[in-house]
């Protein structure tokens, strides 16, 4: 009797607990898949004459968010840097590496509201981060005033448009992305663009004169997670190399 | 000879509209052009083009309408799946059949000139809606205005000893408290104005060194207050483009108020309808234009069709772009634009700004003790407040049911009524009321309305309803009307933003002489169509 309620047992083990450990730890082990990033357009390692547009078209697939082709991934969440290298060997270098999580600043400007009327170089609803900081180098002080300007709002500083008020972001933020603005939007090497397709100009610095450098292309996007783990989001990029005449 | 006088045939036939005599009744619908009746009939104009149009807002349906009524070949390739562009009347989320104008929110008489013309050639109904967008043409606004922290009526602000507590000088707070605030800037700038003699020519009146200082600096010279400076604005518009605007704007009759202002009767996505509905399938929604190419006779653009991913290609003997700048700049163009015409097109700005459309069930603003909702604040996220229609008893009651829509044809601008509030009405049989206020891009309306809910005087409101269209996210057209070009730039601009470039041709709200609303639009339309007819 003993051995049949054992017996008994072991059934009760198998049939119920097994599936029921599997179903938990399937539910535990449950993974965000990274986005798979493609840059269809242009071809890599192809040439293209200086100081022309080039268009640009960037496909992404996710598992859990969708496909681009579909509409279902944001167009402005997708991301292109194109930077410039005099030496072509450090490019191709540049072009093999692995994905990099953006630093804080720039993960901050991609998620908030932003890049709806700022571009990093070319004047939108708002003045480019290029000109932003031409006119407030990076300092203390100059962190201070424009991250209490995005909190705040502003009217009159650029024109009679007005910069609306961001209650949503921390100080700490603001500060990562005047800073992440005031380093790297006067580097003439990288300029960055948004959207799943688009034109960028292929011009390269005034200091190093485009022939014999190349410029590499990174496509990137962040997937939103999974619903119950968003913070568990997942980073996805492709980088091409292209070359101008 | 003998084409010519088809072609004049055609033109005039289809202007009549007295093709039904000729073609079969669905040809006479409103798909009718003359292309379909050249084809029908067998005939074909001297001289036709074939016209590609970049965007199908209202410019390039504009023009595609024009040039078809001339009996060119059109085709209207517009990358978004819906035309009308930034004019965008919404109804989705609003009750009782209420709709709203997200976009372009108002015409004016006069201003609107041909737009009126439009109004009446296709049997559309504009209807008066005083207050438009903070207007105070219309008597009777009893519009609040916060300086400073606090609310001042119309009538406070008549008081020179007021005028004077809030900072303006002598001279101005005599001027404020005879004249209505927006003819504040000709106390500055009337003796300038007398100088322009043709609106097409802002250089050479003397004033081509004003080009370098701003209107700011004018207001300044001319005696203008700090505080004057701060209502009045200006520091980085450049003073000759100012006295311009304000001396053509002169000439063409319409007051500092804007005059009185209306909206079209189920709102004024119905001008570009029916423009679209006249060009029929010449309108090609989700066409993306990828590429152009240009030569002396004529151009060629590399496009995709909706649900194809292959690239294809049209020909035509011109392009006319309709695509804002900001947008048009992305795309490649081989060879390359004039270097004059590429600087406009990679350097013209825009303003974008949202609505903030909110849906009351009653006046609450009466309970409170307030005459009307036309209020200004001080708030980043808000800046003004409006009425933008009447609830259906209200008008009736008033008499305006049994008379209304009131129709308001092109004409003289005695003709215009200055529709105090109670006439106006959204035709709508609903009591409820939409509210209309204006803030800042990337702004959400639950925000915009937390804001409306900080500053408003009263006790309470009975909004029920936030919406908004945030333009600055809209990747087809995401901006309104262009910037005043900025000091020392405007050389640079005028006139060659209404130049073509070989055989690209512009339009848009930009390519006039000016730069106003949806007529400019329009102006800069039936010019262009005008011009090409002409090649």
């Amino acid at each position: 009797m003993v051995q049949g309620k054992n017996t008994a047992e072991k059934k009760n083990f198998l049939f119920i607990g097994i599936p029921l450990v599997l179903v938990l730890l399937a539910f535990v082990v449950q993974e965000n898949h990274p986005p798979v990033v493609k840059i269809i357009s242009p071809r890599a390692n192809g040439t293209y004459e200086e100081n022309t547009l080039v268009r640009y078209q960037v496909e992404v697939s996710d598992k859990e968010d969708g496909e681009s082709k579909f509409q279902e991934i944001p167009s402005n969440e997708v991301f292109l840097e194109v930077r410039y290298f005099a030496d072509a060997s450090k490019a191709a270098t540049a072009s093999s590496q692995t994905v990099k999580s953006d630093p804080p600043g720039l993960q901050t400007i991609k998620a908030s509201n932003c890049l709806n009327c700022h571009a990093f170089n070319a004047k939108l609803i708002g003045p480019s981060f290029y000109d932003i900081s031409k006119r407030y180098p990076y300092s203390r002080s100059n962190i201070d005033t424009l991250s209490k300007r995005i909190l705040e709002g502003t009217t009159g500083v650029w024109g009679s448009i007005k910069m609306p008020t961001h209650p949503e972001l921390t100080k700490a933020q603001t500060a990562d992305i005047v800073s992440w603005i005031l380093k790297n939007a006067a580097d003439p090497t990288v300029n960055y663009y948004t959207g799943t397709e688009g034109s960028f100009r292929l011009k390269s610095p005034a200091a190093s004169p485009g022939k014999g450098g190349a410029f590499v292309l990174i496509a990137s996007y962040t997937d939103h997670g999974l619903k119950d783990k968003p913070k568990q989001n997942l980073k996805g990029q492709e980088a091409i190399l292209i070359r101008c005449q | 000879m003998k084409n010519i006088k088809r072609r004049e045939f055609i033109k005039n036939t289809v202007i009549a509209g007295i093709g039904t005599s000729l073609v079969s009744p669905s040809l006479a619908s409103t798909s009718l052009s003359s292309t379909s009746l050249a084809a029908t009939v067998g005939l074909r104009p001297l001289k036709s083009k074939k016209v590609i149009v970049a965007g199908a807002g209202i410019s390039g349906l504009c023009c595609a309408y024009e040039l078809m009524k001339k009996g060119h070949e059109v085709a209207v390739l517009e990358a978004s799946g819906r035309h009308g562009g930034h004019v965008f009347t919404g109804r989705d989320g609003l009750s009782d059949g209420l709709y709203a104008d997200f976009g372009a929110d108002h015409i004016t008489k006069p201003g609107y000139e041909h737009f009126f013309d439009y109004v009446s050639e296709f049997n559309l109904t504009a209807i008066p809606y005083p207050n438009a967008e903070g207007s105070t043409a219309a008597p009777g606004g009893h519009l609040l205005r916060m300086i400073d922290g606090k609310f001042y009526s119309e009538e406070m602000l008549a008081d020179p000893a007021v005028l004077k507590k809030i900072g303006f000088n002598d001279r101005e707070s005599g001027f404020l408290s005879a004249n209505p605030w927006h003819d504040f800037s000709s106390l500055f700038l009337k003796p300038y104005l007398g100088k322009f003699t043709d609106e097409f020519q802002p250089f050479g009146v003397g004033y081509d060194e004003l080009d370098k200082i701003s209107i700011a600096a004018i207001y300044k010279k001319e005696g203008a207050s700090q505080t004057a400076l701060r209502f009045l604005g200006g520091q980085d518009e450049s003073a000759l483009y100012s006295l311009w605007r304000s001396a053509v704007m002169g000439f063409r009759g319409i007051p500092s108020s804007e005059g009185d202002t209306y909206h079209l009767q189920g709102g004024n996505q119905e001008l570009p309808t029916a423009f679209a509905r006249r060009l029929g399938e010449r309108v090609k929604l989700n066409h993306p234009i990828l590429a152009i190419r240009h030569g002396e006779t004529g151009v060629s653009v590399t496009y995709k069709a909706f649900g194809y991913e292959e690239e294809k290609e049209m020909s035509a003997d011109v392009l006319v772009n309709c695509i804002p700048l900001s947008l048009f700049r992305n795309i490649p163009i081989a060879p390359a634009l004039s270097p004059g015409k590429q600087y406009v097109v990679e350097n013209m700005a825009y303003s974008s700004h949202p609505f903030y459309v909110f849906e009351a069930s009653s006046k609450f603003w009466l309970d409170d003790g307030f005459k009307s909702i036309n209020m200004e604040f001080e708030h980043p996220d808000i800046s003004s407040i409006w009425q933008a229609s009447e609830p259906w008893e209200k008008a009736s009651e008033e008499g305006a049911r049994n008379d209304a829509p009131t129709k308001v044809a092109g004409g003289s601008p005695s003709e215009g009524h200055n529709g105090a509030a109670g006439r106006s009405s959204n035709e709508v049989d609903t009591g409820r009321i939409i509210l209309k206020a204006y803030g800042p891009g990337g702004v959400s309306a639950q925000r915009g309305l937390a804001a409306f809910r900080e500053v408003y005087p009263g006790k309470k409101d009975t909004i029920v309803q936030a919406l908004t269209v945030d333009w600055t996210r809209d990747k087809y057209s995401p901006t309104c009307e262009m910037l005043p070009f900025p000091i020392g730039e405007m050389h640079k601009f005028w006139p060659q933003l209404m130049k073509p470039d070989g055989r690209i041709y512009f339009a848009g709200t930009y390519a006039d002489t000016l730069s106003r609303g949806m007529e400019s639009c329009l102006r800069s339309s039936q010019r262009v169509a005008k011009e090409i007819d002409q090649l």
